[in-house]
């Protein structure tokens, strides 16, 4: 620096006050870098292996997709099979009553062509069901459904947190909130119809149906049920009722109620509802063709919102359940890249050289 | 400093009493203390205090619209009735944002507070009087008070505003500069106070007893009212004004020692009050955002309206809202549809909120801030020789350095060095060129402007250090005629020319020129430093009292040598070991003894000298000290005896101007030296006599309307009082006496004079006309009386004085003129040439003539040989407007001529280069012309003003920012280009010779013109692309996440509900994918700087905005809505109908945040270890985050109870599949126009990219071992392998019209890495031969 030698700042003329910025690969900018640039060349090669990645795959969540057996029985419109009211539709019979805690029973029958394999669920199915409105999203208060002695509710839980069960007492609802006062509630009960005259009830499993999550953690029993009153909609059920043969089934653990708890993200939705029980010998391969009787406790009213009610019975496979759109959703972005491929082929056949040339070219003419 | 100023202007008393406070008892303090309301000395310029810090920052913060915007948004979440998200999380952002700010704010603060600490714990010695002593203690500036009397030695700066009481000139006169204050640079005199009665009129600070009354504290730096209170009498007082007082901030020179009594202290000093707040700027790319942030709102509006909307709709369809199990109101009452869209839209504000992007400011501020660390950093802007790198003083507008258009230049000291140098002179009409022998190849006196490039060149960074003195005087090859006129100059021969007879007075005439060159000017000698005897504890250092305290270092010990016999230089500081008796010793044991008695007690000068250079920043005021070569010529060295070059080598000067300095040494070099000069007499040694003494009857110092400047002497030995004028030729040549224009012989010589002027300017050399009167003794007397009235006037004083002079400075004989060479800096040519390819256009505002400003604007390739030049200059409005609409037509009329003729082959587009003078330009920039010259300017691809003013130079910038609407640079180094940076969108100064005030101005310093070419083509470039892409992509992360929202609440009964956690929501802004932009737009390199520097048209895309432009915003809006489509619908059919709402969310989230990072990774050029480490970690995070935050059991997020569900959603392969899918398919059109725009419609920066990316192939191809040792495209490689492709091929590409041209410029761009010197040298004279013919 002093003695004036350019590019060589050695240490011993370096001053120790020198304001020279340190060169160092970071601070100059120069650290090493990794340019890629994105030409129909170089971005093929990435378009033919996305499409050949996606179309296999497409085909597999398409068959997989196509495998699961599934049927699924709308019973919005069934008619009651009650004595009393025979003939009558469960749904307008319900519209009608006066006081909750009456039903409509009306059987319907389910045909499975061909036998179904493996595991089987049952799932309820609601349409039309807003269980993602904010206010009902929010119309919970799950300290209380973890079992913690809540001693006062969320506010969101309105107008379910409280119930006035006279003048003069007002007792917290548990569980409280819209989600819990919804419950769906309708009951079923299997016969299979069979190959012979024979009618053999199907047994369904109540529990494995929620998250193991939900069931071990986050929902749990309170020491004491003193002070609560159930939500209004429950037919003076209480929470402790909802399973009373099964301990580890019943209050806030009670999986039905779990699995209504966890709010479906679109209005048209299934929610688990039973597994069948394979443990039947009827039963241990599937469930075998034929016919299936299904009677319906029809509680739950879903004509006020236009909405329907039906019952499915599904196979299922690791994929989830039966929709093909995933399939045609890889097929249709597979082929596309296969196409673009093409393209990217023919623009860097007919551009790609062009290209390199032509930056000779424009370099001179432009870059004076 | 508002406040303050508005404190002082409260009603109270006109005048402020001041009570000195040594003359009160130690006991008597407040609240009686006279003096008790006056602010002392310590300065505060931070905002906040440690407890204030919180409530006031936050209180600013809170006056941006988008702060109090988000403000509004979190404090609507916590209304029950639209609240949507937990109330906490959704403080998150503004949480995160403010506390980013607010540390800024406070970092910043701190170094205001420790800059403040410094200023204030400056020391200063203050007058105590305690009971026994009267003496100077050394104090703090803070602990300085009003009343105080201190004590200040030269080169100090002044603490606070002082009355002046004393100073060590006899006379009470004392120098200030007051460049700090109002950017003047020359001294100003100051008087001390008069017509107080000390005791046998020997001052001494305990005897000022007197009472002081002023003004109250106000802004005016150039009024002052005052008196002295001298005895309780009525009108017993003397009268204080603006010459008694010293102003804060100024700096003493030229005096030992002053002392002064403190009347205005710390922010009530006029300085303090004058200190405006920096005008805060806004790049023109941030204006841009505005308008897009404005957009974004409409967006907000139209989607909370649309949805509010439906929601109406919706709930409408149900006649019986209360028995729907799922819509849960409170009261009936709320179920009114429009009430509820009421309600909803708000909650749609909280929801749809980040659709403004609220981190957008806070992470543009910290890119900047760390972009300007890289410019800081960048070893190519620093300047070794005075240790300077790149100072950024502006924090925001580091983009605009990529979209500049205008740069308005200045010349002297900006493309030039600033150093002058005579180069030759003519004298009575004969050239004397000074032709140095080694320029051989340059004959003719035309040729000789070539030496003006090549001397800048040799004279580079390497030699310049130790040639810096030498190289002038070496430069300068005497003429032997002159020397042989000169050797007999003496009192007779200068005293008594008779200029009647002409041929035989030439010779007279050489010496009185001579005579002028050296007495003309207001050049200061100091023979020895000013030196104050009064050491740092107050102990006046005498021959007995020799008590030496080891000096505290003083702040402004600039060039202490500490060699073996060192004497203080500098104010107070002593050298502790430094024996008394060996203090002193005498330089030259030789018989040479000096006649100044005093001159053997100074210091070896030219070793200070030496170090003076070392500090350059210090070296504000000029100084040379005139080294005396023996001069070729036999006849001077005989003269020249080895006294007086003893005797000179102690004596420096110190100059106002370099012109003058210039002189002075021209002089001092042909033995015609200056020797001393005081109030009234100045002392020169003349060859052939020896050191004779004048007396200065009048100095009629320069001013820019009379463009002279005289001196009125007398001869001591025909007592004839004779004028010395010297000024600008045309200022000069307009007052000549008649027979100029009369007599043949004159006319003749006349003639000659101005031929070699012009000859001179076409040189670029700065000329200077000289020229001389002999006054009669009756004029003379008229003259003076009329002149000291002129003087005494108490209006109009400045037009009186302006009249006398003028009076006397007429009917002048002309001796001759001189060349004086202003050096062009190193790299102006290539630089200018290279912004102007950039598309850059380039005006110079220079106060030179207009010949020079020329000349040099061809040298410097502002002018090449195609442009035609267009020059205005007309004496009045009309005919400056009548020749700018003659120019422009005929412009006009050349650009629509080649499109008649077709068929012929494209003539390249005319260009053209406009030339007006300051006296056309005042013209032209009147209201009605202004809008004439701007077209015509718009025009010329450059344009030069010469002649103009600094305000005129303001007033240009002015004009082209707000009328042609462009982004203008204004670049200077001097005060006065002040108003000029100042004005400008970009204000750059250069740190050079002419002091720190356009540093002060500016948001980038520089040291070297040069280097505003890397400043703009490169880290311009940089900063441009970067901000520019990081804004669409905040402004495309913003629109997708809020998308994603709004398609889903078309399903969710337009209720205002959210799928994605909200603590996801929230976060994803500010800490998911925040980082990866950010380390984008600090460190993404769409190009090299080699590739930037070697096309410099890639500059382009800044000022035409090409990468932000207006559609912008459109094209991002359109690409986030297929992206949230993408995202959203996939997610939407790919579950069906088997989902919860929080793991729907969930797979949402993953597919929304990998879109926008591998978006980002699209939008990347250049992968640098920080960017996959961001972009990888940010992902990483993001997941882990999820699945921690999903582990524990916990109910804050609610209604969103986390748990677990990350786990169960990616644990499902459904999950992969859907962000798979959407993943793909969202970024599916950007790659096809990305890569299809790459391969079929390349822009320029492309084709660049391109270009590089073959370069790089082909060295891994040539030298394949490299490429372990750096990837990075080749930048070190190229540096080694100068016979590599990338040469050869940046030549080829360079350019076929510059031919020739092309291939040292090329080889000089690849050869600045290497060794830049060497490749100077090499491009110098094929650059500016090329400008020659």
């Amino acid at each position: 620096m002093a003695n004036g030698t350019p590019g060589t700042p050695g240490p011993e003329t370096e001053k120790a006050a020198s304001r020279r910025p340190k060169d160092t690969k970071l601070k100059q900018q120069r650290l090493p870098a990794w340019q890629p640039i994105l030409t129909a060349g170089t971005v093929l090669p990435a378009f033919f292996a996305i499409g050949l990645a996606f179309i296999p795959l497409g085909v597999v969540l398409l068959v997989t997709s196509d495998d699961i057996q599934e049927v699924r029985y709308d019973y919005t419109q069934c008619t009651s099979t009650d004595a009393a009211t025979l003939g009558q539709k469960c749904a307008d019979l319900l519209s009608n009553l006066t006081a909750t805690g009456q039903t409509c029973t009306c059987t319907i029958s389910i045909e499975l062509k061909e036998d179904f394999r493996g595991t089987v669920y049952m799932y309820y199915g609601l349409t039309n069901f807003y269980q993602n409105h904010r206010r009902y999203v929010r119309s919970r208060d799950d300290s209380q459904l973890h079992g913690y002695n809540v001693d006062s509710l969320y506010s969101d839980c309105e107008p379910f947190k409280t119930k006035k069960i006279n003048t003069s007492l007002e007792m917290k609802i548990a569980p409280c909130g819209a989600i819990a006062n919804s419950l769906f509630n309708d009951t079923y009960a299997f016969v299979y119809k069979g190959d012979g005259s024979q009618n053999v009830n199907v047994s369904m499993l109540r529990t494995g149906i929620a998250w193991a999550s939900d069931k071990d953690v986050k929902f749990g029993n309170p020491s004491s049920w003193a002070g609560f009153t159930n939500p209004p909609n429950w037919n003076n059920k209480m929470v402790y009722q909802l399973d009373p043969d099964d301990e580890n089934n019943n209050g806030y653990k009670n999986e039905d109620l779990i699995v209504w708890m966890r709010t479906a993200a679109l209005p048209t939705f299934r929610k688990l509802h039973r597994r069948i029980n394979h443990q039947q010998t009827q039963f241990t391969e599937g469930l075998p063709k034929g016919t299936y009787e299904v009677t319906i406790d029809y509680a739950y009213p879903v004509t006020l919102f236009d909405g329907t009610k039906s019952i499915i019975l599904t196979t299922t496979s690791w994929l989830g359940g039966k929709n093909p759109f995933l399939g045609i959703a890889y097929l249709v972005v597979g082929s596309i890249c296969i196409l673009l491929g093409v393209i990217f082929l023919l623009i860097h056949l007919k551009w790609g050289r062009k290209t390199s040339e032509m930056i000779n070219v424009t370099s001179r003419t432009t870059f004076n | 400093m508002g406040n303050i100023c508005k404190g002082s202007n409260r009603a109270g008393p006109k005048y402020r009493l001041i009570v000195p406070n040594h003359t009160l008892e130690e006991h008597v303090k407040s609240p009686h203390h006279p003096n008790r309301n006056h602010r002392s000395n310590r300065i505060k310029t931070t905002k906040y205090s440690i407890i204030t810090f919180l409530p006031k920052n936050l209180f600013e913060q809170f006056h941006r619209f988008a702060n109090l915007y988000f403000l509004f948004v979190v404090a609507l979440n916590w209304v029950p009735q639209v609240q949507a998200f937990g109330k906490e999380i959704a403080m998150i952002p503004i949480v995160f944002v403010l506390t980013v700010t607010a540390v800024k704010d406070a970092f910043e603060d701190f170094r205001r507070y420790k800059s403040d600490k410094k200023v204030n714990s400056s020391q200063c010695r203050v007058f105590c009087n305690t009971a026994d002593k009267h003496d100077f203690h050394p104090k703090d500036w803070c602990d300085i008070h009003v009343g105080d009397i201190i004590h200040l030695s030269c080169n100090d700066i002044i603490p606070a505003d002082i009355v002046l009481l004393k100073s060590s000139d006899e006379q009470g006169i004392c120098h200030v500069e007051t460049m700090n204050l109002d950017g003047e640079t020359n001294l100003k005199q100051r008087q001390a106070v008069t017509g107080i009665d000390y005791e046998n009129n020997d001052y001494k600070a305990w005897r000022f007893k007197y009472t002081v009354e002023c003004e109250q504290p106000n802004a005016e730096i150039y009024k002052f009212n005052g008196y002295v209170k001298l005895s309780d009498r009525e009108g017993d007082i003397a009268p204080l004004n603006q010459n008694n007082i010293l102003l804060r901030g100024c700096i003493m020179r030229n005096t030992d020692y002053i002392e002064g009594l403190v009347v205005y202290a710390g922010h009530e000093t006029k300085s303090m009050m004058n200190n405006r707040n920096p005008r805060y700027k806004r790049s023109k790319l941030e204006r841009a955002l505005n308008r897009d942030v404005i957009w974004c709102v409409i967006i907000l509006l139209f989607l909370c309206f649309f949805c509010a909307a439906g929601s109406a709709l919706w709930l409408g369809q149900y006649e019986d809202s209360t028995a729907i199990p799922f819509i849960p109101f409170e009261s009936s009452e709320q179920f009114n549809p429009y009430f509820q869209a009421f309600i909803v839209f708000f909650t749609y504000i909280i929801i749809f909120q980040s659709v403004i992007p609220l981190p957008l400011y806070v992470s543009l501020e910290i890119i900047k801030i760390l972009q300007i660390y890289f410019i800081n950093q960048d070893l190519h802007l620093y300047y070794e020789p005075t240790d300077k790198r790149v100072e950024c003083r502006a924090l925001n507008i580091t983009e605009d350095l990529g979209q500049v258009e205008y740069i308005f230049s200045d010349k002297t000291g900006t493309l030039t060095e600033n150093q002058m140098e005579f180069k030759s002179c003519t004298i009575g009409g004969k050239n004397y060129p000074h032709v140095a022998e080694f320029d051989d190849d340059i004959q003719s006196e035309t040729g000789s402007r070539y030496s003006l490039a090549n001397v800048s060149r040799n004279s580079s960074e390497g030699t310049r250090k130790i040639g810096y003195q030498k190289a002038i005087m070496e430069n300068l090859k005497l003429e032997t005629e002159i020397q042989r006129e000169l050797s007999s100059m003496c009192l007779r021969s200068v005293g008594s020319i008779d200029v009647s007879l002409s041929v035989a007075s030439h010779k007279n005439q050489v010496q009185e020129f001579f005579l002028l060159m050296a007495i003309c000017n207001t050049v200061v000698v100091s023979l020895h430093p000013h030196e104050d005897i009064m050491d740092n504890e107050g102990n006046i250092a005498s021959s007995t009292n020799n008590l030496q305290v080891p000096s505290i270092a003083p702040k402004v010990n600039l060039n202490q040598n500490q060699s073996e016999n060192q004497v203080p230089t500098e104010k107070y500081t002593k050298i502790p070991d430094n024996p008394p008796g060996k203090k002193l010793p005498p330089l030259n044991s030789d018989g040479s003894t000096p006649r100044n008695g005093k001159s053997n007690l100074l210091p070896p000068i030219q070793q200070n000298n030496l170090d003076r250079d070392k500090f350059p920043r210090y070296t504000q005021r000029l100084e040379y000290m005139p080294k005396i070569s023996t001069p070729t010529g036999s006849v001077a060295g005989s003269i020249a005896g080895s006294s007086i070059r003893s005797d000179m080598s102690r004596t420096r000067y110190e100059a106002e101007s370099p012109d003058e300095l210039a002189l002075v040494r021209a002089a001092s070099t042909y033995n015609c030296c200056l020797k001393g000069r005081t109030a009234n007499t100045v002392t020169v040694w003349l060859p052939g006599e020896g050191e004779v003494e004048l007396k200065v009857l009048h100095v009629l110092s320069f001013d820019s309307t009379r463009k002279r400047m005289s001196v009125i002497v007398k001869h001591p030995l025909t007592k004839e009082t004779i004028l010395y004028t010297k000024g600008a030729d045309s200022a000069v040549l307009s007052v000549l006496a008649k027979k100029y224009k009369e007599d043949e012989e004159f006319i003749k010589m006349r003639r000659n004079t101005e031929e070699h002027i012009l000859a001179y300017a076409m040189q670029g050399l700065r000329t200077l006309c000289m020229a001389k009167k002999t006054i009669s003794k009756a004029d003379y007397e008229k003259w003076a009386k009329r002149h000291l009235e002129a003087e005494s006037a108490l209006d109009d004083r400045e037009e009186k004085l302006l009249a006398s002079a003028c009076s006397i400075e007429s009917e002048l004989e002309l001796l001759g003129a001189t060349g004086i060479e202003d050096k062009l800096q190193e790299g102006v040519p290539e630089t200018i040439h290279n912004l102007r390819m950039a598309g850059i256009k380039v005006w110079v505002l220079t106060g030179d003539k207009q010949e020079t400003a020329i000349q040099i604007a061809y040298s410097s390739q502002l002018f090449n040989q195609d442009q035609q030049l267009i020059v205005v200059n007309a004496d009045n409005k009309e005919a400056t407007c009548d020749l700018m609409k003659h120019h422009l037509e005929e412009i006009m009329l050349e650009e629509k001529t080649p499109r008649e003729t077709e068929s012929s082959p494209p003539t390249k587009k005319k260009e053209y280069g406009l030339v007006i003078d300051g006296k056309t330009l005042a013209f032209a920039l009147e209201k009605d012309m202004e809008k004439l010259f701007l077209v015509l300017a718009g025009k010329c691809n450059s344009v030069i003003c010469c002649r103009s003013s600094p305000i005129q130079k303001g007033m240009v910038v002015h004009l082209a920012r707000e009328e042609l609407k462009v982004l203008t640079l204004a670049i200077g180094d001097g005060a006065n280009d002040v108003a000029m940076i100042q004005m400008a969108d970009v204000g750059i100064g250069i740190s050079g010779q002419e002091g720190m005030q356009a540093v002060m101005a500016s948001d980038f310093a520089i040291a070297r013109f040069q280097f505003l070419e890397r400043m703009l083509l490169v880290h311009g470039h940089w900063c441009y692309s970067r901000v520019a892409r990081f804004s669409v992509f905040m402004f495309y992360k913003s629109l997708i996440s809020t998308m994603v929202l709004f398609w889903f609440n078309l399903y969710s009964g337009y209720s205002g509900s959210t799928h994605i956690d909200s603590l996801f929501l929230m976060g994803h802004h500010v800490f998911f994918t925040a980082f990866p932009p950010i380390v984008n737009g600090i460190m993404d390199k769409d190009l090299v700087p080699e590739t930037l520097l070697a096309f410099p048209t890639l500059y382009k895309v800044g000022p035409e905005g090409r990468t932000y432009t207006r559609l912008s915003f459109l094209i991002v809006f359109l690409d986030s809505i297929y992206q949230s489509v993408c995202v959203h619908f996939i997610c939407y059919f790919g579950y069906f109908d088997g989902v919860g709402i929080w793991e729907f969310g969930t797979t949402m989230m993953v597919s929304l945040v990998l879109s926008i990072l591998f978006h980002q990774a699209i939008e990347t050029y250049r992968w640098m270890w920080p960017q996959w480490l961001t972009l990888i970690l940010s992902f990483v995070v993001f997941w882990l985050f999820g699945i921690v935050i999903d582990s524990f059991f916990m109910t804050f997020d609610h209604p969103m109870t986390p748990y677990w569900v990350m786990q169960n959603t990616i644990s499902k392969p459904i999950h992969a599949c859907i962000v798979l899918v959407s993943v793909v398919a969202a970024l599916l059109p950007r790659i096809i126009v990305r890569s299809v725009q790459m391969t079929v419609f390349p822009d320029e920066i492309m084709q660049a990219q391109y270009y590089e990316k073959l370069k790089e192939e082909e060295q891994e191809e040539t030298a394949p071992n490299s490429r372990v040792a750096s990837p990075d495209s080749g930048y070190e490689n190229r540096k080694d392998s100068k016979d590599s492709g990338y040469d050869n091929k940046a030549l080829d590409m360079k350019n076929d019209t510059q031919e020739e041209n092309s291939l040292p410029e090329v080889a000089y761009r690849n050869g600045r890495v290497r060794h830049r010197q060497n490749s100077n040298q090499r491009t110098a004279e094929p650059q500016i031969a090329e400008s020659a013919t």
